[in-house]
């Protein structure tokens, strides 16, 4: 059974593993750059205050070079082998064999359907761990002080990109692609629903899921009017929004809004002979002082990175096993 | 003795679409059995009813005395079109075989692939449709089943390589023992092959029996045009009438000694035509009687 | 060794094909006492024919006493026919039989009928 799974599969895991390789040796080769970036500019081993200004001087450094290549490459290629997996390795697993009639052939032989679709996920599933982990792993180490100098390793943008979450979308895409096929049973279009389900999770996991398994902590404080990034503002009506920057280092802020002295989301009026066109900034900045405006902050802190990591990672494997299961049970019971 | 295939009120249905209607058989092992019936009377259907493929929606069916369920050792399937990995050589095609089944005789599976001449090195994607047949067979056969069940095995082949099939399937028979049930929708190809035949018209069992006593038991009567009465010791399986003359396919076990018919043998295509077209309904040769006259 | 064939139009039985075969070679002394007949798998093989026709045919043939099977070695011819040479005394009756039919104003069309009904019946009595 593994000798038939190994030999179909194969072309696959060859294919999958050459990219796995070309990926590797671009982090590999691009790691003592990143390193010397690092402490040429006093980044690596700074104390204290001096960090934030290093941090920014080790960012500009590697604007230029390969590594930053590197940096978006490897995010890019995250965020799409969950999807690769799932519609190249996964969705024709099972398909295929339906729609070839090459099933009828394997149900006769000796061996029980459950036994064959079990070969099938967990030397699938097993590859992509083995070489989605591989990568993650060293990508984690090999941007760990990027992302510390960025503070963004808990962003939407990075945090699937790191850590043990890679793992758990492309083990989930598999599932995904290799469960469609069999309820589906037309290689392209489990092909094509499998991209769309894929995609689908990546969007609504930072959008409805996270959040959720983050728990953010909510802040209200009063608004330092040193702290406006910027103020809109219409001059006929007065209506203003106020953009506040985020004031935490290496947090998640999923919400950052001015709120009125009525708690309620602040848009104006403006004063307009205190702020507006003829009015000077600073009259502006003292009559926003007189309006007692808050800032309301929904953030993540980046302390909680691993914890959120687990939690997703959990979540994933709980999919991925029960879309085995559901698999598992298809095929004895709902297969004709 | 058990039995190959025993089912009672054996029904499937795709949804709204009845594909096998209540069909009550008993298949004795040993024998070579023929499956016959137009396209879509359910011949596939009960072909995979009993490999385990599919599951039944009503009544019972079991397979040398047992439930079926795919990957049973003991019974050998080869699906319509005799599906083969493409990608795989002949060669692989048997190491799969030997690593699926503990019972593989891998000695009858190298020998049979010399013996029709197949290359082992060969992808099974480029072989001619004989050759994939035989290839199929050879796996099905070398697991050494006690059961071999063929859907439609010669359907795409020319005569030549049906001939060849065949000739192969009877030796593997010969020499192992075991039962067979084919299907096929040309009575032509199961003449010489099958001593037992099952007739499947529109969802159901026709006749089922020993080919000889099937042949022994049916009679074409010619005579003067009459009614046809009940009980005249005979079924009346297929008539046709003219206006002063009336031409009846009867089962009768005794012998016809009515003078006024002139009685003919029938061979085992007429006796399955017949079948077929008594079961085509009364509608149609109501019609056909109309138009002679 | 005989080679067996099968005419599919002719409407007798392939079993039945098999013995007269048999028969005939061993009339014409083709088959003799001690030779070996071909294997039931030889036969399949050649004429891709139910392997329980040619045991069928095998053991009505033994019990004919024409031939003996001997289990793993082959089956063996044991007894030959008598010759075409009695066939002669019958031959000269029949055509004597004709020859009235042919007086009682019979075409030949009806000549064959009534023979054939006449066997059909006739054999059918006896077996």
């Amino acid at each position: 059974m593994i000798w038939l799974t190994w030999r179909q599969f194969r072309v696959q895991v060859i294919t999958g593993a050459a990219l796995l390789v070309l990926v590797l040796a671009a982090v590999l080769i691009s790691w003592g750059e990143v390193s010397g970036l690092a402490s040429s500019s006093g980044y690596a081993g700074c104390a204290g205050t001096a960090c934030a200004a290093a941090a920014e001087t080790f960012l500009d450094a590697l604007q230029e070079t390969a590594s930053r290549l590197v940096y978006v490459g490897t995010i890019a290629a995250l965020f799409l082998v969950p999807a690769l997996v799932g519609v190249f390795w996964g969705a024709p697993t099972v398909a295929r064999e339906l729609e070839s009639g090459t099933y009828r052939m394997i149900f006769s032989q000796s061996v029980s359907r459950g036994r064959w679709l079990l070969a099938k996920l967990g030397l699938g599933a097993a590859a992509v761990v083995a070489g989605v982990g591989l990568l993650s792993l060293l990508l984690t180490r090999w941007a760990h002080l990027i992302d510390q100098a960025a503070g963004n390793r808990i962003t939407p943008l990075i945090f699937p990109g790191r850590g043990l979450v890679p793992v758990g979308y492309a083990a989930a895409g598999f599932v995904i692609g290799v469960t469609l096929g069999l309820v589906l049973r037309r290689t392209v279009v489990a092909m094509a629903v499998t991209l769309m389900v894929v995609a689908g999770l990546q969007v609504a996991a930072p959008l409805v899921v996270r959040p959720w398994l983050a728990q953010p902590i909510s802040t209200a404080a009063a608004l330092n009017v040193d702290d406006l990034d910027g103020i809109g503002m219409n001059v006929e009506t007065g209506e203003m929004h106020l953009r506040v920057q985020s004031s935490i280092n290496g947090a998640w802020v999923l919400q950052n809004t001015v709120l009125g002295a009525d708690g309620k989301s602040f848009v104006g009026p403006a004063d307009l002979t205190k702020c507006g066109p003829r009015a000077g900034f600073e009259t502006c900045q003292e009559w926003l002082k007189s309006q007692n405006l808050q800032v309301r902050m929904t953030y993540v802190p980046g302390a909680k990175f691993w914890t959120v990591q687990w939690r997703e990672f959990g979540l994933l494997v709980a999919l991925t096993t029960l879309l085995s299961l559901l698999a598992l049970w298809w095929i004895r019971r709902k297969l004709v | 003795m058990t039995s190959a295939l025993r089912t009672e009120q054996l029904t499937k249905r795709y949804g709204r679409r009845t594909a096998l209607d209540r069909c009550t058989l008993d298949v004795p092992a040993g024998h070579v059995v023929g499956l016959v019936g137009p396209n879509g009377a359910g011949k596939s259907t009960l072909l995979q009813l009993a490999c385990g493929l599919l599951d039944p929606t009503a009544g019972r069916i079991e397979t040398l005395g047992e439930r079926p369920a795919s990957g049973s050792p003991r019974v050998g399937f080869v699906a319509q079109d005799t599906p083969v990995y493409g990608g795989l050589t002949v060669a692989e095609h048997l190491r799969l075989g030997a690593h699926l089944n503990p019972s593989w005789d891998a000695t009858l599976a190298e020998r049979r692939i010399a013996q029709v001449g197949l290359d082992p090195a060969q992808r099974a994607g480029k072989l001619s449709g004989g050759q994939r047949a035989q290839l199929a067979l050879t796996v099905a056969a070398a697991k050494r089943p006690e059961l071999l069940l063929l859907d439609e095995p010669v359907a795409a082949l020319d005569p030549l390589a049906r001939r060849t099939f065949l000739q192969g399937l009877m030796e593997l028979t010969a020499e192992s023992g075991m039962s067979v049930i084919m299907s096929s929708h040309l009575v032509a190809d199961l003449e010489r092959v099958c001593d037992h035949m099952i007739v499947l018209v529109g969802s159901r069992v026709q006749i089922a029996g020993d080919v000889d006593e099937m042949l022994a038991g049916h009679h074409r009567l010619v005579g003067p045009r009459r009614p046809v009465g009940e009980g005249s010791g005979w079924d009346v399986i297929e008539e046709s009438h003219t206006d002063v003359q009336s031409t009846l396919v009867v089962r009768s076990t005794a012998p016809i000694d009515d003078p006024s018919w002139q009685v003919n043998r029938l061979d085992l295509e007429d006796i399955v035509l017949a079948y077929m077209a008594g079961a085509a309904g009364g509608a149609g040769r109501e019609r056909v009687l109309e138009g002679q006259r | 060794m005989i080679e067996f064939h099968l005419d599919a139009r002719s409407g007798v039985a392939p079993y039945m094909q098999l013995i007269q075969q048999v028969r005939h070679a061993l009339r014409l002394g083709v088959l003799r006492e001690g030779d070996k007949l071909p294997t039931v798998k030889e036969v399949v093989a050649r004429l891709a024919i139910n392997p329980n026709t040619v045991s069928k045919a095998y053991r009505e043939l033994e019990y004919e006493g024409l031939v003996t099977a001997r289990p793993g070695v082959g089956t063996f011819v044991t007894k030959t026919l008598g010759s075409l040479s009695t066939h002669e005394p019958l031959r000269a009756s029949l055509q004597d039989w004709l020859a009235g039919a042919r007086e009682a104003g019979l075409d030949n069309e009806s000549i064959e009928a009534l023979f054939l009904s006449t066997f059909r019946s006739f054999s059918e009595a006896r077996t």
